[in-house]
């Protein structure tokens, strides 16, 4: 039988698979993420790098127009270099050039223009008091422009220059950027400096108005670390921060991005989120699929387990009832017989049955079919082998014993169920059978060589008729012979085409036996069915049972028929080759147990009755001992009259001839009646 | 067992063929017949072929004799083997029958 596996065990199993699948998710889900995170983090930066330079070339543009304002003023300026009080007018065409100036100046070297003293700085500048533009000479011995940084470095530049940024507390209390730029006169020697301020509020709405993130911020800073623009309300970061920062070239200024650790993710979380959702979503839909898969699993596997367990109850009903089978081993000390069953069910358990075992020196033997397959025809079968057991145990008739069996199926039979039948009881000293056949199909019988069916009127199933009566009939096997029965199984095995063996084909093969054995005829039997069905299945149990009846080689049974006389000259001439006895001795020994057997034959039985007479014999160096009985009436040949052979002719009887001739030959000859049966001894000296 | 009968002038002349036992004898019962139509005259009973016989041949020829002795006819035996001259003697027959 098969291990079971249990519920748990199945579920543990399942489980272990579920688990393994959604760790394999996890882990995946895992690095996917970390993946994605690196991702992000990466184009986030790069977004804030990229926002960082966008910010940043704003910025450029927007002071490179104040430079381009300014570069484009120069040359008005150094043509007019001649007049300096033009210069005035010049500066207001700066200073009014852009909204984003605040203030304007042209200064020049000291004492370039002697009529205006050491110093002259034309000046215009943004008044915030009265919201317009003042123009005045600025430079004095109090505003010494010629001693500032951005005069002396503006001399020395080639080009112009940004300085430093640098806190207005004069006017505008805000931060200022100068731009710079040398005046050359004709001979190209740089005599002034024009100077533009601008607020850096101008620069403040444009870093201000970078927004990466809602808490994200940009600070402008001096590269000294001075802060100029920052957020315009206070806020606590908190955590980390990922700051970015630019140099903004030729400017001294630096932009600085700082966006927090979380909104930096931010896009990340979103779609993490997703991920997380989607993985979720997976793992319940694995366990879901996974539950109701388990579930179908847990179902298939009880039916496959019920199935299982179907099969191996039937597998062990088959065995039940393979054990009832008998074995020729039960027989083998009745030296007379050689039998052999085969059975081939057709689905696990059949519905055929076959029984023998010897009892009293006869062999009881019986098959049969139950209507129907599986399980119902084996259970009946089963009841119906022991009732065969039973019923025979103490029973001598045939017919008696179908009576009994039928009467027993027949009393509580629900179902209808019937059963056909053929049982017999043989005698195995004379090789007679009396059967009794219940709707079995007609056994064949194979007598020298021949074989034909046992055609005798079958009396009705088993199981159909409370008080059905049974008739027996009788049979005789002599050396050799056999009773081959069977069930339809037989002769309704179909091939592929639906064609049966058939009884015609049954009998050709057994036709061909020979002189096989029990055994073989089976076999060739079996072959001949299995070459005929070829691959076709097997659609009814398969049941043969052979009966062959062998006495041995100094026993002859003979029936009370004269033609069975036949049989003696060549068992004689057999017995004396076997025995290697002086053949001349053959005729007279022939002809006195011929004497014997006639007598036999011819008034041991009733007119119409059958009976047998059983002859043996022995041989030892000095004698040949024959022993002839028979269960006739009790009759004594010995004292009979003999014939006068001294009277005439005329006055002879027929008849008493034989006997004479037994005395003459035979040197000593015995009668007696043991057992119900004649036993005359005859001894021939050699 | 084969029985042949032929005539030759006022002769009737039965070649026995084979075994003459108990089944032989039983089949041959009517054969004879002819035999027995004629038993006025000489019936030749030829036994070179008939190895072997049973009480019931016996009573076979012993019916023809009787048949013959009535009708003033003869029975003889000839070529009779001696196995089946061996049974004569021993049911004293040897004396009775005309074995030439």
């Amino acid at each position: 039988m098969k291990a079971q596996i249990s519920k748990q065990d199945f579920a543990r199993k399942e489980l272990i698979k579920i688990f393994i699948a959604i760790f394999v998710l996890l882990v995946g889900s895992v690095i996917y993420y970390f993946y994605i995170r690196k991702d992000a983090l990466h184009s986030a930066e790069k977004r804030a790098e990229l926002t960082l330079k966008n910010t940043e070339r704003m910025i450029l543009i927007r002071m490179g127009k104040i430079e381009t304002t300014v570069n484009a003023t120069r040359p008005m300026v150094e043509y007019a270099l001649d007049d300096p009080d033009a210069m005035f007018d010049i500066t207001r065409h700066i200073a009014e050039s852009s909204s984003r100036i605040m203030g304007a100046g042209i200064a020049f070297k000291a004492d370039y223009y002697p009529e205006k003293g050491h110093w002259y700085e034309t000046y215009v500048g943004y008044h915030y008091g009265c919201d317009t533009f003042v123009s005045k000479q600025l430079g004095s011995a109090k505003h010494d422009y010629l001693q500032m940084d951005w005069f002396k470095k503006g001399l020395m530049s080639p080009s112009g220059f940004w300085s430093d940024p640098y806190f207005d507390n004069a006017g505008g209390k805000t931060f200022l950027v100068s731009y710079c730029l040398p005046i050359h006169d004709s001979t190209n020697e740089a005599v002034g400096v024009i100077c533009t301020d601008i607020t850096l509020d101008t620069l403040a709405s444009i870093v201000k108005s970078v927004k990466l993130s809602p808490r994200s911020f940009c600070t402008l800073t001096s590269c000294e670390g001075k802060l100029l623009v920052g957020p315009s309300t206070t806020q606590k970061i908190r955590g980390k921060c990922h700051v970015f920062s630019e140099k903004i070239e030729g400017k001294n200024l630096i932009l600085t991005l700082t966006v927090p650790d979380a909104e930096m993710y931010k896009r990340l979380r979103k779609s993490s989120l997703f991920f997380l959702l989607m993985a979720l979503s997976g793992i319940f839909a694995v366990l879901f699929i996974s539950f109701q898969s388990m579930q179908n699993l847990w179902k298939l596997n009880e039916v496959r387990l019920k199935e299982q367990h179907i099969e191996d109850e039937l597998a062990i009903a088959r065995n039940i009832q393979q054990s009832l089978l008998p074995s020729e081993q039960t027989v083998k000390s009745s030296k007379t017989i050689n039998i052999k069953g085969l059975q081939i069910p057709a689905k696990y358990v059949g519905g055929d049955l076959f029984d023998y075992y010897v009892r009293d020196n006869k062999l009881l033997f019986c098959i049969g079919d139950v209507s129907g397959k599986g399980v119902p025809a084996a259970l009946l079968m089963a009841i119906s082998h022991s009732l065969f057991r039973t019923i025979s145990s103490h029973n001598e008739r045939p017919e008696i014993m179908m009576e009994a069996l039928n009467n027993a199926i027949s009393e509580n039979n629900p179902d209808i169920m019937f059963i056909t039948m053929f049982l017999g009881i043989m005698d195995l000293t004379t090789g007679t059978i009396s059967y009794c056949n219940a709707g079995h199909n007609p056994p064949i019988v194979i007598k020298n060589g021949r074989a034909e069916y046992l055609d005798t009127e079958p009396s009705l199933l088993l199981g159909v008729e409370l008080s059905a009566k049974y008739t027996a009939h009788e049979l005789t096997l002599a050396h050799g012979d056999t009773l081959f029965l069977y069930t339809d199984g037989l002769t309704e095995a179909e091939n592929t085409e639906h064609e049966t063996f058939g009884e015609k084909r049954a009998l050709e093969t057994a036709a061909h036996f020979g002189t096989l054995t029990a055994e073989q005829q089976i076999e060739q039997m079996h072959q001949a069915v299995d070459q005929f069905v070829n691959n076709a299945e097997q659609s009814d149990d398969l049941t043969m049972l052979a009966i062959q009846y062998v006495h041995g080689e100094n026993r002859l049974v003979i029936e009370n028929r004269i033609q069975e006389l036949d049989k003696l000259e060549p068992f004689l001439s057999h017995f004396f080759e076997q025995k290697s006895i002086d053949m001349s001795l053959l005729p007279q020994l022939d002809l006195a147990l011929e004497e014997a057997v006639t007598n036999v034959i011819m008034y041991a039985y009733p007119e119409g009755e059958t009976g047998t007479a059983e002859l043996t014999v022995n041989v030892n160096n000095k004698q040949i001992c024959s022993t002839l009985t028979d269960s006739g009436t009790p009759f004594n040949p010995l004292e009979q009259q003999e014939d006068n052979l001294d009277v005439s002719l005329e006055e002879r009887k027929i008849g008493g001839l034989g006997i004479h001739l037994i005395k003459e030959i035979m040197s000593k000859v015995e009668y007696e009646y043991a057992n119900g049966r004649n036993v005359l001894r005859m001894t021939y000296d050699v | 067992m084969e029985i042949t009968i032929t005539e030759s002038g006022n002769q009737i002349i039965a070649t026995f063929d084979g075994r003459l036992d108990t089944v032989a004898a039983q089949q041959i019962e009517e054969t004879i017949t002819p035999l027995l139509e004629h038993a006025d005259q000489t019936i030749i009973l030829d036994c070179e072929k008939m190895p072997f016989i049973s009480s019931s041949g016996l009573r076979i020829f012993l019916k023809i004799r009787k048949e013959v002795s009535a009708k003033g006819g003869k029975m003889q035996l000839k070529n009779v083997c001696p196995d089946v001259m061996q049974v004569f003697k021993m049911t004293k027959l040897d004396g009775i029958f005309e074995i030439l």
